[in-house]
């Protein structure tokens, strides 16, 4: 294993690039190994390796087990992604589990199933899938970002507390009221030309349990994550504002099934010439950036 | 309805998700060429649910290939009418039983 850079989305759009050192990915790679590598016979990848998450699941993880990985996007039949595995683990996105629960006849012929997702909104067909494999599928759920890697744990679709991973620890005078969380471990990130950072303030709100457990309680800035990807409310909002001055509008964040977390766009007009200038700049942006839809502001029922 | 019918509601359904109206001549083009921007591996998951919702078919990951039943209007048409065509056959094999009244309780095992 290699040092490798990872970019995420900076507060004002632009990408900031951040260092992970090769004992870095491996001591992560471990610590993943620990919670879900166990007897595993191959991993099959929905996450993209250009991110962290992506690559220490589908590359890092695999080359440490020595087990085979296969990536696979989100219209391949889970069966194939699957085949002559009898203790596969399934390295989700929120969309994954679309596919997995309609392909539950294959996945209950299985020894034994692992789910990993991390660090977005679980989908509803989460909870059917575990409940349709009751007893062979286990769901570990991971808590972290590009930044700090890995921060903590949880199984199961109803619990709610999170455990902090082996080697993080709360940052200094973290105490028990709602808190923006901080970190502290050997595996934060460093920007380029930086030095490593003591600590790393995220961007969600906690509370601290004790002192190695922590409940989310939600996230500071207008910040959406649409299949695990970061999208910033307020830099969309800015873009298209650019685009088109001459209407008031908000970007509303909700859930979906599908993507666990999506946007609409709401115009404080029914012009349709205002809607249709909108839409335009909301076509213009990054797939990932895109509303659900632009439509004009309803009053509530 | 018939496979016209059919394939002008499944146009409909398409349409409205790439927000881009369809022509007839455009149902055999692949969705992914028409809007590369708009129908991406999630619009197609997307697809498939309002396609259930609208035809009442249940798609089967096992049996359907997404990347080739949901490619174009007319490959998502011939997927419903064979998915509805399959229900009627069944439906008429194997006809639902008169089940309880509402509220009735369940009988005792053993009765």
């Amino acid at each position: 294993m290699r040092a490798r850079e990872f970019a995420t989305t900076g507060t004002t759009g632009e990408p900031v690039r951040w260092t992970r050192t090769a004992g870095q990915i491996h001591a992560e790679a471990r610590l993943l190994a620990e919670l879900c590598g166990a007897g595993i016979d191959g991993i099959a990848c929905y996450a993209p390796p250009a991110h962290l998450y992506g690559y220490l699941m589908g590359r890092a993880l695999p080359e440490l087990l020595g087990v085979p990985c296969r990536q696979v996007g989100l219209t391949d039949p889970p069966a194939a992604a699957l085949a002559g595995w009898r203790r596969p683990l399934v390295v989700a996105l929120p969309a994954s589990f679309a596919p997995l629960v309609r392909a539950v006849p294959v996945l209950t012929g299985l020894d034994r199933l692992v789910v990993v997702h991390s660090s977005a909104a679980l989908p509803p067909a989460a909870g059917r899938l575990l409940g349709a494999l009751d007893g062979t599928a286990r769901l570990v759920e991971l808590f972290g970002s590009t930044e700090t890697g890995l921060i903590g744990w949880r199984h199961g679709v109803n619990d709610t507390d999170w455990t902090l991973a082996a080697d993080v620890w709360f940052g200094a005078g973290l105490g028990a009221g709602v808190e923006r969380l901080r970190v502290r471990s050997p595996r934060l990130a460093r920007r380029a030309g930086m030095p490593q950072p003591a600590e790393i303030e995220t961007d969600d709100l906690v509370r601290v349990l004790d002192g190695r457990t922590f409940r989310w309680l939600g996230r500071r800035s207008r910040l959406v994550k649409v299949n695990g990807r970061r999208v910033n409310l307020d830099h969309v909002h800015a873009q298209l504002a650019d685009a088109v001055p001459d209407v008031a509008f908000g970007c509303r964040p909700e859930r979906d099934e599908l993507r666990g977390e999506w946007f609409s766009v709401c115009a404080e007009t029914a012009d349709p010439r205002l809607l249709t200038a909108l839409e335009d700049a909301a076509r213009a942006l990054p797939p990932w950036q895109r509303p659900r839809i632009v439509e004009p502001l309803k009053e509530p029922a | 309805m018939t496979r016209a019918e059919l394939t002008a509601a499944v146009r409909d359904t398409v349409a409205g998700l790439i927000a881009q109206p369809l022509a007839a001549a455009d149902d055999e083009r692949a969705l992914a060429e028409i809007s590369s921007e708009r129908y991406d591996s999630l619009a197609v998951l997307d697809c498939v649910g309002l396609v259930e919702q609208r035809f009442g078919v249940e798609v089967d990951l096992v049996e359907d290939d997404l990347r080739t039943s949901f490619r174009s209007v007319a490959s998502i048409a011939a997927l419903v009418e064979r998915k509805q065509h399959d229900a009627a056959v069944l439906g008429a094999a194997f006809p639902a039983a008169p089940g309880p009244s509402v509220g009735a309780p369940p009988a005792a095992a053993g009765q």
